[in-house]
C-alpha cells in the first residue's frame, strides 16, 4: 500500500487541532456521551474532543492507530443510488512541498481536476455550497468536496477513471449503494477497480452522526423550520442535534427507508415505501411532459393541487369533525381526476403541484406512524427529494407538528443527500 | 344509503309478504318506487345510464323488523346526486314521510339539497359507526346461505391461490379498511368500540383519477381492465434495477418495488411503455400502499385479522389478490387479510338498520 508521504510527526499536530477532529481511534467507545467521557480516549468527537486532546496518553494511541490505518490518497467516499451517485472527495491543503515531488501525476490530475470544475460533463455537478472547509481528517487537513451525477452516467464515469489510470493509485474505492452491488464488476472490468462494498444503511447512519458532529461551529447542520405554513412567518431556525438518540431517521431516496437509531452502532430498518422521489420524478414526467427534477419542481412551486385532489369538504361540505379531519385535508389525492370537465380544467403545474403534495403527504404519514409506534420524538429527513425542494420540507414539517398534535418535531440537514457517501469515505478512513 | 366522494350506495329493502290488504291500501307512489327499482338492473333515464343493482348481492327473504323481503344493492356516481335528487321530488317520496337515513359525507353535503328540493329530511348518520354495524349485520345473516367472508389460501403461490370461506366468528379485535375514493383504517374491539386508527388520501379515487390522466380511460372498468394486461415492471423500478440482486442485509427482494414509476424519469423508457403497464403501475403502486400501512397498523394494533372492504376492490381480484399476498409476505404468515362479499354496500346496510331501529324505538 503506497504511503501518502506524511510521516507520524506530522500527527503530533492534531493534538492541537480545534474541535472538528472525528472519532479517529476505532477502539472509542460509539456514542455521544458528551457530559462524561469514560476515559481519556473514549471522549466523543465535537466539543469534547479539544479537552481531550492534551493527553499525551491520547495523541500516542491515536498516533499508533492513524499511522496503521490511513491509506493512501486520493480519499473518495462513493454512494451509488438508483437515480443519482454521490461523490464525496477530500483535497489535502496540507501537502508539503516533498510530498507534492513525490505525488503522482494522476493523483495531482484528479485533484486539480476535481477541484477546478463545478460542473463535470454535461450532469456532474459539485455542490460548491455544502463544501466543508478546513476539515481535519485522519490527521490530514483539507476541504471535502461534494460532487452528484445521474447512475445513468457511471458508465462515463467508469471510462474516465479508466482514462486517469486510477488503478494505478492503489487506491480502495469506498462504495455503497445498490449500485456497489449492481455495478461492481463494471468497475473490475472497465476500470480495473476494486469496490470495497458497504452498507447504505451503515453509510447513511455513520455520515448522519459524523457531520453533524463536525458542524459545531458555523451554520448549523441541522435545521427545522418555525410556523412552517405561514408565508410570512416561516422561518429556518438552527437546531442543535445533541443527544441525537433515539432519532427515526427518513431517507428519501429513490424510495424510502425508515430507521429507528438509538445509537451509532445501534439501528434498525423500521420500514420503507416505494412511493419516493423517483415516483414523483416519474409521475411528473408522464404527467407534465418535464425531464428533469428542477423543472419538476418549478411546474408544482406555480401550481394549485386542491383542484386536482378530492378534499375532506369536497365529500362533506365542510370538516369531518366527528374525527378530526378539518375540510381542507386531502381525502383523496388525484381524486378530482376521475371527472372529464375537471381533467380538461387543470394545469400541468397543478397535476406536478399534486403529485408533490401527494408524495410528500404519504411520506409523512408514514413517517409518522413509525414516530408513534417507536416512541420516537424527532424525526430527520435526508436524502435528493429534498435538494432545492422547500415545498416538500415545509409540508413535512407542518404535516409532523399537526398531525401529532405539536409532540413530533421534523428536522433536516443542510447535506441531504450525501450521508452515504461520507460514511463510505470514514470507512475507508476509520474500518469499523 | 351511503353518499361517498365517488359513489351513492343505496340498499332498498322489498317486501315480498305484502298482504292482499297491504297493497290495496299503498299509496301509488310507493308501489311505483317499488317496481321501478325492483324491475329495473339499470337505471337509465333518471341516471343516465349510470345507476346499477347488483343482482348477484341480493340477499333473498330475509327477515327484517318483522318483515320478510329481498335486499337489493344498488349504487351510482356521486355526480348524478342532482338528479337522483329531483327524482325524489318527482315521484314525490316526502308524501311518503318516511325517514331517509343516509351516511357518507354527501348526507352531510347534500343535507340542504334534498330539504329544499325534495322536501326531504335526512337523518344523518356516521359513516364509520354505519360500516362497522352494517358488516356485522351481512355476516351474521350470511350470503343466501352462504358466508359473507372469504380470504386467499396460499395467497403467494399463484397456482394454487384458492378463495376460501370463513365466517368471523369472535371477529374482535379487527383491524377494517375501507378503500373507498380514500381509506379509512379502523381498529375495531366490540360492535360499539372502535376507532379510527388513521387513513390515507392515496385511495380508490387517486388509482381511478390517476388512471384517466394517464391512459385516457374514463371508468373504474375500463382501468381495471387495462390494468389486467399491463406489466408494472417495466414502470417500476426494482431493488434488483438498484442493486443488481436482492438487498439481503434487509430482507428485500430483488423483485420488490423500490421506486414506483421509478423508470418513468427516463425518457427511453417511458416511449417504450404501453398504457396498460401505466394502468398495472398504478394499481400495483396503490395496493401495495394501503397494503403497507394496513400491516403497519395492524402490528402497532396488535391485530391479526385485517378484513379490507369498499368499492376499490369491487370486481378487482389483482388488488385484492395482492393484498392477501402482501399481508401474508410481509408479516410472515401472521397477519391474515380478509375480503367480505358486500364490498363497499356496509354502511349503507347500517344505516337502513338504523331506521328500523329508530322505528322499533317508537
Amino acid at each position: 500500500m503506497a504511503f501518502n508521504g506524511r510521516q507520524q510527526d506530522g500527527d503530533v499536530e492534531e493534538d492541537e487541532t480545534p474541535s472538528k477532529l472525528p472519532r479517529c481511534n476505532k477502539e472509542m467507545p460509539a456514542g455521544r456521551s458528551s457530559n462524561e467521557p469514560q476515559n481519556e480516549a473514549a471522549a466523543s468527537a465535537g466539543r469534547a474532543a479539544s479537552e481531550r486532546r492534551s493527553s499525551n496518553s491520547t495523541a500516542r494511541l491515536r498516533k499508533d492507530s492513524v499511522k496503521k490505518t490511513r491509506p493512501p490518497f486520493p480519499w473518495f467516499g462513493m454512494d451509488i443510488g438508483g437515480t443519482l451517485v454521490k461523490l464525496v472527495y477530500f483535497e489535502p491543503k496540507d501537502i508539503t512541498a516533498e510530498e507534492e515531488q513525490e505525488e503522482v501525476e494522476n493523483l495531482k490530475s484528479i485533484r486539480r481536476y476535481l477541484t477546478s470544475n463545478t460542473a463535470y460533463g454535461t450532469t456532474g455537478i459539485r455542490d460548491v455550497h455544502l463544501e466543508l472547509q478546513d476539515l481535519t481528517l485522519c490527521g490530514r487537513t483539507g476541504n471535502l468536496h461534494f460532487i452528484r451525477f445521474p447512475t445513468h452516467d457511471l458508465p462515463a464515469f467508469l471510462q474516465m477513471g479508466r482514462n486517469k489510470h486510477f488503478s494505478s493509485l492503489h487506491t480502495t474505492l469506498c462504495a455503497t449503494g445498490g449500485g456497489a452491488f449492481k455495478f461492481e464488476s463494471d468497475f473490475l472490468t472497465m476500470a480495473d477497480l476494486e469496490l470495497h462494498k458497504l452498507d447504505e444503511l451503515d453509510c447513511l447512519v455513520r455520515g448522519v452522526l459524523y457531520i453533524d458532529s463536525v458542524m459545531s461551529s458555523g451554520p448549523l447542520e441541522c435545521y427545522y423550520f418555525e410556523n412552517p405554513t405561514d408565508p410570512d412567518q416561516c422561518a429556518e431556525k438552527p437546531y442543535a442535534l445533541e443527544n441525537p438518540y433515539p432519532l427515526l431517521l427518513v431517507n428519501i431516496g429513490s424510495g424510502v427507508s425508515i430507521l429507528a437509531v438509538y445509537s451509532e452502532n445501534n439501528y434498525k430498518r423500521v420500514t420503507g415505501t416505494s412511493l419516493g422521489g423517483g415516483t414523483f420524478l416519474g409521475l411528473c414526467c408522464l404527467l407534465t411532459g418535464c425531464s428533469t427534477f428542477e423543472e419538476a419542481l418549478e411546474m408544482a412551486s406555480q401550481g394549485e393541487s386542491t383542484r386536482v385532489d378530492k378534499l375532506v369538504r369536497d365529500i362533506y361540505g365542510g370538516d369531518y369533525e366527528r374525527f378530526g379531519l378539518p375540510g381542507w385535508a386531502v381525502a383523496s389525492s388525484f381524486g378530482n381526476m376521475m371527472s372529464k370537465e375537471k381533467r380538461e380544467s387543470v394545469s400541468k403545474e397543478d397535476l406536478a403541484r399534486a403529485t408533490l403534495v401527494t408524495i410528500t403527504n404519504n411520506i409523512g404519514s408514514i413517517t409518522r406512524m413509525c414516530a408513534l409506534n417507536e416512541n420516537i420524538e424527532r424525526v430527520v429527513f435526508v436524502g435528493n427529494f429534498l435538494r432545492v425542494n422547500t415545498l416538500s420540507m415545509k409540508l413535512l414539517a407542518y404535516a409532523m407538528d399537526y398531525w401529532s398534535k405539536g409532540q413530533l418535531k421534523a428536522l433536516f440537514l443542510r447535506h441531504e443527500g450525501y450521508f452515504g457517501a461520507v460514511g463510505a469515505l470514514l470507512e475507508l478512513l476509520h474500518p469499523s | 344509503m351511503d353518499i361517498g366522494g365517488t359513489l351513492v350506495k343505496l340498499v332498498y329493502f322489498e317486501p315480498v309478504d305484502i298482504t292482499a290488504e297491504e297493497e290495496q291500501e299503498e299509496v301509488e307512489n310507493l308501489k311505483s318506487i317499488r317496481r321501478y327499482l325492483t324491475s329495473n338492473v339499470a337505471y337509465a333515464h333518471n341516471l343516465c345510464k349510470t345507476g346499477v343493482r347488483d343482482v348477484h348481492l341480493e340477499l333473498r327473504n330475509l327477515t327484517m323488523c318483522g318483515r320478510t323481503g329481498n335486499l337489493h344493492f344498488i349504487r351510482f356516481p356521486t355526480q348524478a346526486m342532482p338528479r337522483f335528487i329531483q327524482m325524489g321530488r318527482d315521484k314525490n317520496f316526502s308524501s311518503l314521510h318516511t325517514t331517509l337515513c343516509a351516511t357518507g359525507g354527501g348526507a352531510y353535503k347534500f343535507e340542504n339539497d334534498f330539504r329544499t328540493i325534495s322536501d326531504l329530511e335526512l337523518l344523518k348518520l356516521d359513516e364509520l359507526d354505519c360500516l362497522i354495524r352494517g358488516l356485522l349485520f351481512i355476516d351474521r345473516v350470511g350470503f343466501n346461505g352462504h358466508p359473507e367472508c372469504y380470504y386467499f389460501q396460499n395467497p403467494s403461490d399463484p397456482h394454487n391461490c384458492v378463495k376460501k370461506p370463513c365466517n368471523l366468528d369472535n371477529p374482535f379485535p379487527m383491524l377494517l379498511v375501507n378503500i373507498g375514493s380514500g381509506v379509512s383504517i379502523l381498529a375495531v374491539y366490540s360492535e360499539n368500540d372502535y376507532k379510527r386508527v388513521t387513513g390515507t388520501s392515496l385511495g380508490g379515487g387517486t388509482f381511478l383519477g390517476l388512471c384517466c390522466l394517464l391512459t385516457g380511460c374514463e371508468t373504474f372498468e375500463e382501468a381495471l381492465e387495462m390494468a389486467s394486461k399491463g406489466d408494472s415492471t417495466n414502470v417500476d423500478k426494482l431493488v434488483k434495477d438498484i442493486y443488481g440482486g436482492d438487498y439481503e442485509r434487509f430482507g428485500l427482494q430483488g423483485s420488490a418495488v423500490a421506486s414506483s414509476f421509478g423508470h418513468m424519469m427516463c425518457k427511453e423508457k417511458r416511449d417504450s411503455i404501453s398504457k396498460e403497464d401505466l394502468a398495472r403501475a398504478t394499481l400495483i403502486t396503490i395496493t401495495n400502499n394501503i397494503g403497507s400501512i394496513a400491516r403497519m397498523c395492524a402490528l402497532n394494533e396488535k391485530i391479526e385479522r385485517v378484513v379490507f372492504v369498499g368499492n376499490f376492490l369491487r370486481i378487482n381480484t389483482l388488488s385484492t389478490k395482492l393484498l392477501a399476498y402482501a399481508m401474508d409476505f410481509w408479516s410472515k404468515g401472521q397477519l391474515r387479510a380478509l375480503f367480505l362479499e358486500h364490498e363497499g354496500y356496509f354502511g349503507a346496510v347500517g344505516a337502513l338498520m338504523e331506521l328500523l331501529k329508530t322505528s322499533e324505538d317508537l
